[in-house]
């Protein structure tokens, strides 16, 4: 028996050398001159015809040289390509056969011999199920053939019919050919059969999940076993459901949609009317596609839409056309992201756009961003799905992952990024997690690396101090992570109990830090300044994964002390002061402050204190009124009645000695907010005396207009207050008292020996970060001069500082202003020297934004910014930059 | 008879003259309103402000304004934008609202620093400030009919509002705090005096009046105490001296720094800036 060469194309094969000769005129057998459109129509019968009487009329080789008759006989309709097209391949030219019809060495592999083996595997296994899969797959394996082939070519021999219902049995219509007469051969022929059969009920039943268990590409593929394409065809035309059966290869539809492009100009409906089978066929299978096959394939869409609206289709029409019933999460991505592409174009009318905004609004609710770059977008939209998703159902996550995988192939740090933000944003949920979380948390975990010093690491560290993160998801992320992941050191000690309480939190976060950061905390003095940079960025990094926003005041002054050292140690080194900078990392600041103090107490009605004052201010001379002041030394806290009693007799009394008695108790209590308050209400006097003015002067220790000045009130009242505030803070809130201080004293480290003549005795350390800010904005000036470019950016840099420094009105608001302008800065400054980091300082501002929004003290907000500083130090130091 | 009817007629027909050109003109600004031209938006609001004479109608030109400088910034028109802004400083309704919308003209349009510098801070009264905390002084020290006298003045209410506001109280109920607090008439007879004068066995002795609920400069509560102060300072622009962190801290001048952008608009005003069209009188989805 002949047997054609299995390396012939299937066109060949299936219709004979003449057809594969050039083009769509030798596939159907005409002539370039014929008389009627009609022969067209007879050409295509004919060779559909012929390929279904060959022996392999069911397999997919033949339903690609069906699929190539009817492109060339719609091709040949068109008068205007039908004369490009027999420009393009004159008579017996050889034509340009797509890929995917194109034999492959593997398939020369697919001898018969090993077909029969394949046969028998399956024979022997039983019939149709996982062993013989898995068997099979070996087998394919061993013989460098993919296992999707091997089922093919088993299933390429018998063409079944689908039986009537109730029928139970499965006709085969037509046996393979035999490579001999023998009667032995009935025997196996029989056995065959029937293990074909099997092989049927089998795959029938759940077709594409048999053959998804041999190769995660084949999805959609229709299996071993097709319908008989007498069932589908009417006259030539076909149904969706057989065309989608038909291209199995990404090949196939992307050849279609080149082909859609070219045709959408000359015939706009039926090119619709094709694309609508191809397009669903497109948003199924765009996992399997390359980069630059869906980058191609997506741009054709896109010209696809823009020509068929030039063409005259209404606008209106147009979203139906991309309307695809799209649920699960990477369908979505692909059907959102191809309309942001398609939005993308210049061409496309006003109308146009915003029936397909409205398309996409129903499509995915992702911000619309139109964009030509489909991986980007995709890439966008898996994360605004990440983060909305509101349970944990594992089927919904693998195919957000199998979406997320396709969008990021290439890039580790997207993709990074991609599933740090789904295990966040699920993490965060306050909902009690079921079993779906502990595989979708497994499921995610395993799509990251958890290599040493990757961001998946520091990332978790920042989870155990999240005070959002609910202790039962993160303790079963534990679990998956020790049951399941490729992380390396940890083990069963590692789980978080899900009843853990916040220290227990804590200890296992110091657990997972010294395992995985194990020499974080002790700066290498040996090596030279590539050691310092690895211990300072390790130590950035645990810094910035390691906050946790809190109400707890002391715990919020350590940080911000801490991670200003950090930022400050990395600014030194940047400056080339290595030795200063080592020198912070080595020897961290601390702030040591005495118990706080109640001051209230003191101005509550107090009988003895009432007592006192009666006695005080009833004195007559100083002699009466020495006694009582002893007695007032003893005790603590000088009451405010007797503080009124002391400011009467420093000020109304015209005994000097007694005003002297009574001014002396009163400087030795100026930090007493009952003093403050007696002054203050002394301001009552209709005339400022020349001793009021003095005692002001002397309690407040600060410099007045002169009393006959009417500014003089104003000014000793603001003066007055403000010290009420500082009596009262620095009792009642000493850490935060010493925290100016400890900041000062860092911070002035980055100044120059002339700036640091500027200052007084106790500079703030807003006013220090002015003048770095300052410094720092003059040097990015002079480097920017040569780039106009940047003058606008440099100015809107300067209206923001100057608007945050206005609105600035507390100490604390002044330093939070002079940090964000740092900030502002450093991010410019980068982002005109990184190249690549617009997008990371883009995506660091809104973090920041959003996080400032969010905090409930501008404590908070102060740790917020500084961190944010932190990570642009990070940025800094791995890009390696140099200012 | 007839000259008076004649009279009532041509008052009639002026009066339906200027009715339609009033609807004319309501129309134009309807049909100025298209979210990719910002600056009908700025034309309109601008003529809506210069008519408005009802709070309706200013709140009308607020919205329009407001829904301008949303569009201004979406569509890239941050001059109109920012133009919206300095229009909407001139109408608005609080002196820390002028302020803002001021800050978010120069944020949207850094060009216009040197008109920012001139008029920012141009309205702030000093007076007001100054007698804003001297009221609260005043009922600190228990001289509640002067307290009363400085409250009934609307730029005082209008500064310690603001100072509220800034430092995170709610500005309405401190008002009512301070008012309740202003007409307790728990009156002493010292009139806010520490000592009085009494004769005890013929002799004239100081003694510590005991009619105040709580010591002369003081407060009932710790807490009532403290925002006292604050509000004091705040008005008479003391937190500019405090360089103590822990001295704002206990003050209440620790409230998070909101960030200022033009989201804020549609909250101040109540519009909705995925309604820009005007339609039948209301703000819709579409044109």
């Amino acid at each position: 028996m002949n047997r054609p060469p299995i390396n012939q194309s299937p066109i060949v094969r299936f219709l004979g050398e003449d057809a594969g000769r050039g083009g769509p005129f030798a596939l159907l057998g005409l002539p370039h001159a014929f008389d009627s459109a009609e022969a067209i129509g007879r050409a295509q019968s004919r060779r559909l015809r012929q390929i279904e009487c060959h022996p392999h009329r069911a397999t997919p080789d033949a339903d690609e040289v069906r699929l190539a008759v009817h492109s060339a006989a719609t091709q040949l309709q068109d008068p205007a390509l039908r004369e490009q097209l027999a420009q393009r391949w004159p008579e017996g030219t050889p034509i340009d056969i797509p890929k995917a019809w194109q034999p492959r060495r593997a398939m020369q592999r697919l001898t018969p011999a090993f077909i029969r083996r394949a046969r028998m595997v399956v024979g022997s296994s039983g019939g149709w199920n996982p062993v013989a899969r898995r068997r099979l797959a070996h087998l394919a394996r061993l013989n460098r053939v993919s296992a999707l082939e091997v089922v093919r070519a088993i299933g390429a021999g018998t063409t079944t019919k689908r039986a009537e219902p109730g029928s139970g049995a499965l006709l085969p219509t037509t046996m393979p050919s035999g490579p001999g007469n023998g009667s032995g051969w009935i025997g196996a022929y029989a056995l065959l059969g029937l293990l074909i059969c099997a092989l049927f009920v089998t795959i029938a039943i759940d077709p594409v999940r048999s053959v998804d268990d041999l190769s995660p590409r084949a999805s959609a593929s229709p299996g071993p076993v097709v319908e008989s394409i007498s069932d589908g065809m009417q006259g030539g035309v076909l149904s969706a459901r057989e065309e989608r059966e038909r291209l199995t290869h990404y090949t196939a539809i992307a050849h279609e949609l080149d082909r859609l492009v070219a045709r959408a100009q000359v015939e706009a409906e039926p090119s619709i009317e094709r694309f609508r089978v191809i397009y669903p066929l497109f948003v199924e299978q765009w996992i399997s596609f390359p980069d630059e096959a869906l980058q191609r394939a997506v741009i054709n869409i896109a010209e696809f839409m823009v020509r068929i609206e030039q063409q005259g289709i209404p606008p209106e029409d147009l979203p139906s056309v991309l309307a695809v019933p799209a649920i699960e999460p990477d369908r979505r991505m692909i059907s959102a992201a191809t309309v942001d592409v398609v939005l993308a174009s210049p061409e496309l009318s006003g109308d146009a756009r915003r029936q397909l905004r409205a398309l996409r609004e129903r499509l995915d609710p992702a911000p619309i961003v139109p964009r030509s770059r489909v991986v980007g977008v995709i890439a966008d939209i898996a994360s605004d799905q990440a983060r909305n998703q509101e349970d944990d159902d594992t089927q919904w996550w693998t195919r957000w992952l199998n979406g997320t995988i396709r969008a990021t192939s290439g890039d580790d740090r997207a993709r990074t990024r991609l599933l740090i933000e789904a295990l966040g944003s699920r993490l965060s949920d306050p909902d009690n997690p079921g079993r779906d979380w502990l595989s979708t948390a497994s499921l995610l975990a395993t799509g990251l690396q958890w290599r040493a010093e990757s961001t998946e690491r520091y990332w978790l560290l920042s989870q155990f101090n999240d005070p959002q993160v609910s202790t039962v998801r993160i303790a079963m992320l534990t679990e998956a992570l020790v049951a399941g992941s490729a992380a390396e050191g940890i083990d069963a000690r590692m789980v978080l109990a899900r009843d853990a309480n916040d220290p227990a939190r804590q200890v296992l976060a110091q657990r997972y830090r010294d395992v995985w950061f194990p020499q974080s905390g002790s700066a290498d003095t040996g090596d030279g300044s590539e050691g310092t940079a690895d211990e300072l960025l390790r130590e950035l990094r645990l810094a910035i994964n390691s906050v946790q926003l809190t109400s707890d005041e002391i715990r919020t002054i350590d940080t911000i002390l801490d991670l200003t050292r950090l930022t400050t140690a990395a600014a030194l080194r940047a400056q080339g002061h290595d030795a200063i900078s080592q020198e912070l990392l080595l020897n961290p600041p601390q702030i040591q402050s005495p118990d706080p103090i109640e001051q209230f107490r003191s101005l509550s009605t107090d009988t003895q204190d009432i007592a006192w004052a009666q006695r005080a201010v009833n004195c007559e001379s100083a002699a009466e009124l020495r006694p009582l002041l002893d007695e007032l030394v003893g005790s603590d806290q000088i009451g405010v009645n007797s503080a009124h009693a002391l400011v009467y007799l420093a000020v109304l009394r015209p005994e000097s000695e007694l005003r002297d008695l009574a001014s002396a108790q009163l400087l030795r209590g100026r930090d007493q907010v009952s003093v403050l308050i007696a002054v203050d209400y002394a301001l009552s006097q209709s005339r400022i005396s020349s001793r009021l003015d003095e005692l002001v002067r002397s309690v407040l220790e600060t410099r007045l207009p002169d009393r006959n000045d009417p500014a003089w009130y104003t000014a000793a009242r603001r003066a007055l207050l403000a010290r009420i505030g500082h009596t009262l803070g620095s009792a009642t809130h000493p850490h935060l008292a010493a925290l100016p201080g400890a900041l000062s004293d860092v911070l002035s480290l980055r100044l120059t020996e002339i700036q640091q003549s500027q200052f007084g005795n106790e500079p703030t350390p807003g006013r220090i970060m002015d003048i770095i800010n300052m410094s720092d904005r003059l040097v990015l000036e002079s480097r920017l001069r040569e780039n106009p470019a940047s003058e606008p950016e440099l100015r809107s840099l300067d209206a923001r500082a100057m608007i945050r420094s206005t609105r600035a009105g507390t100490p604390m608001e002044r330093y939070l202003a002079a940090q964000y302008n740092a900030f502002d800065l450093h991010a410019f400054d980068i982002d005109t020297r990184l190249p690549g980091a617009t997008r990371m300082l883009a995506e660091l501002r809104i973090r920041l934004t959003q996080r400032l929004d969010g905090a409930d003290s501008i404590l908070n907000q102060i740790v917020l910014v500084e961190r944010a500083i932190a990570e642009l130090w990070v940025l800094e130091i791995e890009r390696g930059g140099a200012r | 008879m007839i000259r008076l009817s004649r009279i009532k007629v041509v008052f009639g027909l002026a009066l339906l003259i200027s009715i339609a050109s009033g609807f004319g003109q309501l129309a134009q600004v309807h049909r100025d309103l298209d979210p990719q031209r910002p600056m009908g938006y700025l034309e309109s609001g601008e003529v809506l402000a210069a008519k408005a004479a009802s709070d309706e109608e200013y709140r009308l030109a607020r919205q329009v304004l407001g829904m301008g400088v949303v569009m201004g910034e979406r569509y890239g028109e941050l001059n109109i934008a920012a133009g919206c802004c300095i229009a909407l400083a001139q109408i608005a309704e609080t002196e820390s609202q002028r302020r803002d919308l001021w800050d978010l003209a120069l944020l949207l349009d850094p060009s216009r620093v040197s008109t920012w510098a001139t008029h920012r801070n141009a309205n702030r009264s000093r007076i007001s400030q100054d007698a804003a905390a001297d009221c609260l002084r005043m009922i600190r020290i228990a001289e509640y009919e002067e307290a009363s006298e400085l409250l009934r003045r609307e730029d005082v209410r209008a500064q310690i509002r603001s100072s509220a506001s800034q430092l995170g109280y709610d500005p309405e109920r401190t008002i009512a705090s301070i008012r309740s607090l202003a007409e307790s008439r728990r009156r002493d007879s010292c009139r806010g005096r520490v000592f009085r004068k009494e004769v005890r066995d013929g002799v004239s002795v100081k003694e510590v009046c005991t009619d105040h609920s709580h010591p002369i400069g003081t407060a009932d509560t710790a807490e009532t105490l403290r925002m006292q102060l604050s509000i004091e300072l705040a008005s008479i622009g003391g937190a500019q001296q405090l360089e103590d962190w822990s001295g704002a801290a206990v003050l209440s001048l620790d409230e998070p720094v909101r960030t200022l952008d033009s989201s804020l608009l549609a909250s101040w005003y109540g519009f909705d800036p995925s309604r820009p069209y005007r339609k039948d009188g209301r703000w819709s989805a579409n044109p």
